[in-house]
């Protein structure tokens, strides 16, 4: 670099005055500058904030498990008195898939809780329809069987072949229930196994041809090759050959000959206080969480305050007239309480407001007073702009406008009515992020306005305060109306320009909520 | 941390070397960019985007002066790309209005002088501020900074002549610098002067 020798005095001095010249960057700046150069490590706040969705996400699905919530409250009524199940009800049915066989004389399934087969076809099929270890986990034994089951070798050892036994669900409604082609979990299901239920042991069986499930009573085993069953439509029939297609064979089924299956009492209100336990959860949320949508038009009312003014209003200063604005939204309700409902939602905003100013042909040379983050001490910052806020070539109307999306969290109360009818009031705090806008600041001499959207708050809160009628009819639908007032608790722009500037919005709210089932 | 062992961590990117290297020379960088930029969101930016650049070419900095000053010499080019891609140099203010307008001293708080003139080079328009930094400031050649702007060398030593004569209007007119200017230029007020 070829440095310039003949350098006067002024320029040195101003080289000088330059140098010395100092900012603080803020500090995003480095956490950019580090995501940059370290793309495979996110700022800690990234993973930070990462790590708390996952945790909420996590509390969540914990909360609506309805599998462990119905093995936690199972595991809490192992040692309590049982309940018989609801006969009307649809139950789970639990069924033996893996079972412990072996060509040893067995003994019956009450004694020692396995059952006892021989046939190396029967035991290839078996192994065909092993279900998944996932249901393993999630099944809760009674203490006697799990006493048995515990330690069983799962795999071939000379004549023997040990399966580990375990119960699985199926859901029966009557004797018969909905198609289980679309469900993940019941097509698991191999069917063919002696299930309990009201005491009784059951087969249930897979008809292919019409994709349904439907159960049999077993009275016993008698011989080798038959099965003394109940038929499908006569529980207490007998004689009735299975459906297997690919599933178990009665051919190949030996047993200890007029065996009979017993529980003993404890095993059969085991099973029956797990049926009736294990039901599906009901949605709590059914009936009462409510999808809400609504809009809002409203008329936009700005108050400026000079931070460091010695009193006088900024606000004669100016010539100014509110604007319209616009709220959409949508979001959830939720009664907690009789007449309190919480809701959330998503909403946008449109918020606009006018000044009056004049055109100039060319633009000017002016300052709007910032006060320095570092020194706290107000400062003037050079703008040019061609918008008088005194006299001009031509007068023009400055929208200032911001566009906002909001995360409203807040409640209704409902103040008087009936079911359908009511009065409620509401209020919620609106943690918003300002998208854009534009912002026409207000220069340091009040003469002119600076266009100047660098200084805008992209994070600001609001509240809200309505009161509305609602209507609901019939089917779960509700309409509302009332007034609204927003009000904006932060400045628009930076802390750092000296004239601060909050909106009031005044709107009509209209609104619908349907029940979600 | 000295300036060798920030030096030897950022080339092997550690990030505490190039976050100690970064937290020394931003302010300073920080103000050189911002008397380039409309404003200090726009000189962060720049500040940003030239450390990025040090950082993915420090393995070409070899040791043939100072870190800093290899470091500022990135940061201008950046802030110089910068204003040419969203071609500022079109941007220019009516000085003459300007200066007459002025500045009513009782809504300004006296400020530290070093601020003072670097604002005052920002009141210019952003062709010659450019050129008055490239060539006062940051000690280019009129030749050097007519390839960086793609202008001629002559019309650099023109913009910077005018820059000049408008920045010590400016300065004399804010009572930064006084009258009459004296045979090796012109004499700063006693404030800046003492300093």
């Amino acid at each position: 670099m070829e440095r310039n020798l003949d350098i006067d005095s002024f320029e040195r001095l101003l080289k000088d005055r330059s140098d010395e010249f100092k900012m603080y960057p803020e500090k995003r700046v480095w956490h950019s500058i580090y995501n940059n150069i370290h793309p495979g490590r996110k700022w800690p706040s990234v993973a930070m904030s990462i790590t708390l969705i996952g945790i909420l996400l996590l509390t969540g699905y914990l909360n609506t498990d309805t599998k462990n919530a119905g093995k936690r409250f199972a595991s809490q009524n192992q040692h309590n008195e049982t309940k018989p199940a609801d006969p009307t009800t649809a139950i789970y049915i639990p069924l033996l898939d893996k079972i412990h066989f072996n060509n040893q004389p067995s003994k019956p399934y009450a004694n020692n809780s396995t059952l006892n087969f021989s046939g190396q076809s029967f035991i290839d099929n078996i192994e065909q329809q092993d279900m998944s270890s996932k249901s393993v986990n999630n099944l809760q034994e009674p203490p006697n069987l799990v006493k048995t089951l515990s330690g069983v070798n799962n795999k071939s050892n000379g004549d023997n072949l040990t399966h580990e036994r375990f119960i699985s669900l199926a859901k029966i409604e009557s004797t018969e229930i909905a198609p289980i082609k679309n469900d993940p979990d019941f097509k698991t299901i191999p069917a063919n196994r002696p299930a309990i239920f009201h005491n009784k042991v059951l087969i249930v069986s897979l008809d292919n041809s019409e994709n349904k499930i439907r159960h049999q009573n077993v009275n016993n085993v008698t011989s080798e090759k038959n099965i003394v069953t109940g038929s499908e439509t006569d529980l207490s029939a007998n004689d009735v050959t299975l459906k297997n297609k690919g599933l178990l064979s009665a051919e190949t089924i030996s047993t200890d000959k007029n065996e009979t299956l017993i529980l003993s009492d404890e095993e059969k209100a085991w099973v029956e206080n797990y049926a009736m336990y294990n039901r599906p959860a009901p949605k709590k949320w059914a009936g009462k969480l409510g999808w809400q949508m609504y809009f809002t038009p409203s008329v936009v009312y700005r108050q400026l305050k000079n931070t460091i003014s010695d009193g006088a209003d900024v606000n004669r200063d100016v010539a100014q007239h509110p604007s319209y604005g616009l709220e959409i939204g949508s979001g959830f309700t939720y009664p907690v309480l009789k007449g309190l409902r919480i809701r959330t939602g998503l909403q946008l905003n449109f918020t606009m407001y006018n000044s009056d100013a004049f055109t100039n042909s060319h633009p000017v040379a002016t300052t709007i007073t910032l006060v320095s983050s570092e020194s706290h001490q107000p400062y003037p910052a050079y703008r040019s702009t061609a918008y008088s806020n005194i006299d001009g070539i031509s007068a023009v109307k400055l929208h200032n406008e911001t566009f906002q999306i909001s995360l409203p969290v807040g409640m209704d109360l409902k103040i008087a009515g009936n079911e359908n009818l009511q009065w409620n009031i509401g209020a919620t705090i609106q943690p918003t992020y300002v998208m854009g806008g534009k912002s026409y600041l207000l220069s340091s001499d009040k003469r002119n306005y600076i266009k100047e959207t660098s200084l805008l708050n992209h994070w600001n809160v609001n509240a809200g305060f309505e009161t509305f009628v609602s209507y609901k009819t019939d089917k779960g639908i509700t309409f509302q109306f009332g007034p609204q007032f927003r009000k904006q608790l932060f400045t628009t722009n930076s802390k750092r320009y000296i004239i601060q500037e909050k909106l009031n919005n005044y709107g009509f709210k209209f609104g619908i909520t349907k029940l979600l089932k | 941390m000295t300036e060798e062992t920030m030096l030897n961590g950022c080339l092997e990117n550690n990030a505490a070397a190039q976050e100690a290297l970064y937290m020394r020379l931003s302010p300073k960088m920080l103000g050189v960019c911002y008397r380039f930029a409309k404003n200090r969101e726009d000189a962060e930016d720049m500040l940003q985007e030239g450390f990025i650049k040090v950082f993915a070419q420090i393995h070409q900095y070899r040791n043939e002066g100072a870190l800093e000053g290899w470091i500022r010499r990135i940061v201008v080019h950046t802030c110089i790309n910068i204003l040419k891609k969203n071609k500022k140099f079109s941007d220019s203010v009516d000085i003459n209005y300007a200066n007459g307008i002025g500045i009513r001293e009782e809504t300004i708080p006296s400020i530290m002088q070093a601020k003072q003139v670097v604002e005052c080079i920002r009141l210019l328009p952003v062709g010659y501020r450019t050129v008055l930094n490239l060539y006062a400031v940051e000690g280019y050649s009129h030749k050097e900074i007519g390839d960086m702007l793609d202008i001629e060398e002559s019309t650099s030593r023109s913009q910077y002549t005018r820059a000049k004569a408008m920045l010590e209007d400016i300065l004399i007119k804010k009572n930064i610098l006084l009258k009459p200017r004296t045979k090796s230029g012109v004499a700063l007020t006693g404030a800046i002067a003492s300093n």
